[in-house]
């Protein structure tokens, strides 16, 4: 699978709903899941992306597209001759748009980016869903994580002491 | 209800469905892991399921000044629990940051720090953590980087931010895993910092052994980035980076090599190293001979009267592989010596930057003698230099001898675009790094 050809590699991902989607093995690669699996010689056709919709996975590709370093003429990655902030900076912009979705889309990415283990990614999504809660009282983070508080009084009480250190 | 932060999109789906219990415990601990630690412990009392997840979450951070404030003492007391209670699993991060807009209460200055050296040491070998963040501002008591050297197998990446750091804290050579090492408005003593893995290296704001003066070495020899901005003290030495592609480099005043005979380092009397005992290897090059590698340079001075550039060329490196260079005003502050001089040495060049505050450039008379007596001893032709810029305010002679020179180089005047731009712009700008300039 390393052989290195004149044009890009492709990798071919499908998504359980049944769509493929075509992919350079580069962009495919910023997947630790899927890096693994095409080092380990496991990808030859098309690889199953099991629990991931293709609305999801199109989104995780657009991402990837996006976050894969850019190869210079000379063979080094970009992020070591192109200023770091500047491309830092346009990241940022194009993961704040990226990110402007709803609630359960977001959670969907979480899970995809926890399941291909693209790292960026799931600090994107992570640190989003922190922004909303973070900050908040304990009422309104149940409430935005539409959590249902099972405790007895009592029993919320006892934990309360019990970790009276974080609540001093 | 929540009213901050709420967007209309996050209002129409917030409609009862527990989304989050749909996340499996592991992937909702890297969520809960991007909270401060006080808040994620505090979510213990959400429901039952959450009343163990802080426990195994894969980060910590202690951050003082951002939720609520607490007082040294509570915050010592609270991370020191959270320690003890916590399962210890492999972090991926440990974060300290302290923002003190208050001020200490008098008790509070032994108090503070007191512990953060053995949750660095906690964090990063008990728990294999892979990033190591600490930053302290407004806080009138510095946090020593101990005396102990970090030793981890699994640390990718360390940021400081406003800590004093010594001799053995400088060392990262037990750190094989280390790429990015960023320094930040930190004091810097000993005579080495050393790695042998580090990638990325970035110190900014940082003062270098300002006390005695004594010359700090950079030992990395796998650098490939190297930002080196706003740097006090004594100009560090830089030794061979042979994979080193981009560096920036921006001295800051003082300590740096400024002349007091006016003469920008010919007098033989004052050294760009700072004590007198350097006097020995005071014609080592300090700089330049570790950044003859690189593809891209960025060499500029705050203050044109430090001549530590101007000293190193004198050795004349040959930066064989430099394609794209930018230099400022103290290359022509005393005369155009010095830019001949790095002219000569780059036979690739095919972009050249020059911005100039010509206001900063002192003893203009004196100068326009000495160009008049500039006589090129080497017709060396820079046939790949196909664009420069020079960035001014106003286009006096020192530009027309810039252009005069460069034409002895071979570059003829329409491939030099002379950019006239508002004073603030040309202190300002830089094409790697838009930061400012301190003055």
């Amino acid at each position: 699978m390393a052989t290195r050809e004149a044009g890009k590699k492709m990798i071919m991902l499908k998504s359980p709903d049944g769509m493929e989607f075509e992919v350079e093995e580069a962009v495919a690669m910023e997947s630790q899941t899927i890096r693994k699996m095409i080092e380990d010689d496991c990808a030859d056709t098309a690889i199953l992306i099991p629990n991931i919709n293709s609305k999801i996975l199109s989104r995780v590709i657009e991402y990837c597209n996006k976050h894969v370093p850019t190869t210079g003429a000379t063979g080094a990655a970009a992020s070591d001759t192109v200023a770091p902030a500047a491309l830092a900076e346009d990241l940022k912009i194009w993961d704040a748009e990226f990110i402007k979705v709803n609630r359960a889309t977001r959670f969907d990415l979480i899970q995809a980016a926890s399941y291909l283990n693209i790292k960026g990614l799931l600090d994107l999504t992570s640190q989003t869903t922190i922004d909303t809660i973070s900050d908040n009282s304990l009422e309104e983070i149940r409430s935005f994580l539409s959590t249902k508080n099972d405790y007895l009084p009592e029993e919320e009480q006892t934990i309360r002491r019990e970790n009276q250190w974080a609540f001093q | 209800m929540p009213k901050r932060r709420r967007t209309s999109e996050e209002a129409t789906d917030a409609s009862g469905e527990d989304l989050i219990s749909a996340l499996p415990d592991a992937v909702l601990q890297v969520v809960l892991s991007f909270l401060p630690s006080d808040e994620t412990v505090r979510t213990c009392v959400l429901a039952r399921r959450w009343r163990h997840l802080w426990k195994s979450t894969p980060a910590l951070r202690i951050i003082q000044g951002v939720v609520m404030y607490w007082n040294a003492e509570e915050m010592n007391n609270f991370v020191n629990y959270l320690l003890l209670f916590r399962d210890r699993l492999p972090l991926d991060e440990c974060e300290i940051s302290y923002t003190n807009p208050y001020g200490l209460a008098n008790e509070e200055y032994s108090e503070i720090f007191r512990f953060a050296n053995m949750w660095i040491r906690y964090a990063v070998s008990l728990c294999q953590a892979q990033v190591l963040k600490v930053c302290i501002r407004n806080v009138p008591v510095y946090l020593m980087c101990g005396n102990s050297t970090l030793m981890s197998q699994f640390l990718r990446r360390v940021e400081l931010t406003g800590v004093n750091m010594w001799k053995h804290s400088l060392d990262f050579s037990s750190c094989p895993a280390l790429e990015h090492l960023n320094l930040c408005s930190s004091a810097i003593y000993g005579p080495k910092i050393s790695s042998q893995s580090v990638r990325r290296l970035s110190i900014t704001q940082c003062e270098f052994n300002v006390n005695t003066g004594s010359r700090i070495c950079i030992s990395a020899p796998c650098l490939v980035y190297l930002q080196l901005a706003d740097v006090f003290g004594t100009a560090p030495l830089l030794e061979r980076m042979p994979l080193l592609v981009t560096a920036f480099i921006r001295l800051g005043h003082g300590g740096f090599g400024t002349c007091t005979h006016e003469a920008y380092g010919d007098c033989d009397e004052c050294f760009p190293y700072g004590g007198s005992f350097n006097y020995r290897d005071s014609n080592d090059s300090v700089l330049l001979q570790g950044l003859s590698g690189t593809t891209s340079l960025e060499l500029t001075t705050i203050d044109p009267d430090v001549f530590t550039f101007r000293k190193d060329l004198k050795q004349c490196p040959t930066f064989s592989m430099l394609k794209t260079l930018l230099l400022n005003e103290w290359c022509v502050a005393a005369d155009f010596g010095a830019l001949v001089n790095f002219l000569q040495c780059t036979p690739i060049l095919e972009k050249l930057i020059i911005q100039l505050r010509l206001e900063k450039l002192p003893r203009e008379n004196s100068m326009i003698e000495t160009y008049e007596s500039y006589n090129p001893a080497v017709q060396l032709v820079l046939k790949h230099l196909k664009e420069v810029e020079i960035k001014c305010h106003k286009e006096d002679e020192v530009v027309c001898q810039i252009v005069k020179i460069l034409s002895t180089f071979g570059v003829l005047s329409d491939q030099i675009d002379i950019q006239v731009i508002q004073k603030a712009y040309v202190s300002g700008s830089f094409s790697f790094e838009q930061t400012e300039i301190l003055d």
